[in-house]
């Protein structure tokens, strides 16, 4: 039976797609089996993350419709054969599925996977419901700024309510400035801990290498030469797993920020 | 013998309600037994209830209450326990006497809740009574209270107490920077967080201070 995770932030734009589509690289790439579900539906991303967007054949809404059976509908990934997306339809909209079907298709692959990461659509409405309905754990993602923790803090409450537990909601700051935070300029770890007082599974640096592997269609993780970058993303999956692998203080993570300057400078010299 | 009795005891006039099912069909069946002694009692005589059952019935005892003083009697006193059912002489028990409840002390009959939590945006407390939360009340969330509000936490939702009009409650918090507080119909709006800060209503104002500047006393002798 496979682990269900959905990963969900309230705010749009904080990253859950592109760390939906790393975090499950990495875990595949340890040799699990991975699914990653798009349930943002009409409005898709994970494939073009993933740069499966050419490989779609169904999706979702066909397995819902019972066109086709899930696995049919499942896009196995071009370099790591053990991880796998069911795709979102961009034609159809969040109210044409239920969280029973949902539900539904979490458990027909349940058996297959060891793990299911479920990429939720930015709100709270039938989309968010849609994603949560199967999952057990739930990571919030949020970026050190005001309106995305007061929608971490919503969407963590909405969590709470479906029965969700403290200790299954792991919360990850995205987009994290350390220079900023030393200038006092950002909220500090401590700040959005106090704020949300929930268990922070990692700390993500802003990077600019994000976009170059978003559009190159090739998650950060399997790029070359962002080793740094990969330890910090299999640190969260290693803390999802259950072990005990300490978050990098604020001063490694700005010595790789600067690691990052020094190399991308050397390109520039060259 | 129905479920509702009158008795002449050492105490006075005792209404003994023993069981019922319906607080409806209760206050017909007092209602029948006091006109049967219509004209024994003065104006403003007191009397005594007493309950067989005080865990079954304590959320009807304030609505007992205030039925039997609208029929124009005092209730001097609320016992628990049994009348016997002595063949000679009906003699009471009494287990127990409760504190007599008035309109004012109303809320006492909700019991404080209390809060372990964090109180999330989007999500409320809402109680009649008495509210004390231990956590943080976040931005969004809100606290609704009949009574008074304590938070051992930082408070920055919204937080109403006094709902039902009660100028004297009082809000405490250990960082108080809410979005809004509200006591009665009075709101305030803070522009700097107080520690340690207690909020109460003043000549028709809500003041909030810090605890340690604030005359207790004047908060709690508001009514002088």
């Amino acid at each position: 039976m496979a682990k269900v995770y959905v990963i969900t932030s309230g705010k749009g734009g904080v990253g859950k797609t592109t760390l939906t589509a790393n975090l499950g690289t990495i875990m595949a790439s340890k040799g699990d089996r991975v699914a990653l579900i798009d349930a943002d539906i009409g409005m898709k991303n994970l494939d073009v993350v993933l740069g499966l967007e050419n490989r779609i054949v169904y999706t979702s809404m066909d397995v819902v419709n019972g066109k086709v059976d899930v696995f049919d509908a499942l896009v196995r990934h071009k370099q790591l054969k053990n991880l796998s997306l069911l795709p979102a339809s961009q034609v159809a909209t969040k109210e044409m599925i239920s969280p029973d079907d949902m539900k539904k298709i979490v458990s027909q692959i349940s058996e297959k996977f060891d793990y299911i990461f479920i990429d939720c659509p930015a709100g709270i409405e039938r989309g968010f419901r849609n994603a949560v309905a199967p999952a057990e754990e739930a990571i919030v993602v949020t970026t050190p700024e005001l309106p995305a923790i007061t929608d971490a803090d919503r969407v963590i409450g909405l969590l709470e309510n479906m029965n969700f537990e403290d200790s299954k909601i792991h919360l990850i700051i995205n987009r994290f400035k350390p220079h900023m935070v030393r200038h006092g300029d950002m909220l500090t770890v401590d700040d959005i801990k106090s704020a949300l007082s929930i268990d922070i599974i990692g700390i993500v640096p802003d990077s600019e290498d994000v976009i170059v592997a978003t559009n190159k269609g090739i998650p950060l993780a399997l790029m070359d030469g962002k080793d740094k970058m990969g330890k910090i993303l299999e640190g969260i999956v290693l803390r999802l797993k259950g072990e005990d692998v300490p978050i990098p203080t604020l001063e490694e993570l700005e010595e790789k920020q600067s690691w990052w300057k020094n190399f991308r400078n050397l390109f520039k010299r060259d | 013998m129905g479920n509702v009795d009158l008795r002449m005891t050492k105490r006075g006039v005792v209404l003994y309600i023993e069981e019922y099912d319906d607080l409806d069909d209760l206050f017909v069946q007092i209602t029948n037994k006091f006109s049967q002694l219509n004209g024994f009692f003065a104006e403003d005589d007191k009397i005594s209830v007493m309950l067989k059952d005080k865990e079954k019935h304590s959320k009807d005892i304030t609505e007992i209450i205030s039925f039997i003083e609208k029929m124009g009697f005092k209730v001097g006193e609320i016992l628990v326990g049994e009348m016997s059912q002595n063949v000679k002489q009906k003699t009471l028990s009494v287990k127990e006497k409760l504190s007599l409840v008035d309109e004012e002390d109303k809320s006492r009959m909700n019991p404080t809740k209390v809060i372990k939590k964090t109180v999330r945006s989007g999500q409320a407390i809402v109680h009649d009574g008495d509210v004390m939360l231990i956590g943080n009340l976040n931005d969004g969330g809100e606290i609704i209270a009949g009574g008074n509000v304590v938070v051992i936490g930082e408070a920055r939702g919204v937080i109403r107490a006094g709902s039902r009009g009660n100028e004297e409650a009082i809000i405490y918090a250990v960082i108080m920077s809410p979005e809004l507080i509200q006591i009665a119909n009075y709101v305030i709006h803070l522009n700097e967080p107080v520690v340690n800060a207690i909020g109460y209503v003043r000549n028709g104002k809500v003041l909030v201070e810090r605890f340690d500047t604030v005359k207790f006393g004047q908060v709690m002798n508001h009514r002088e």
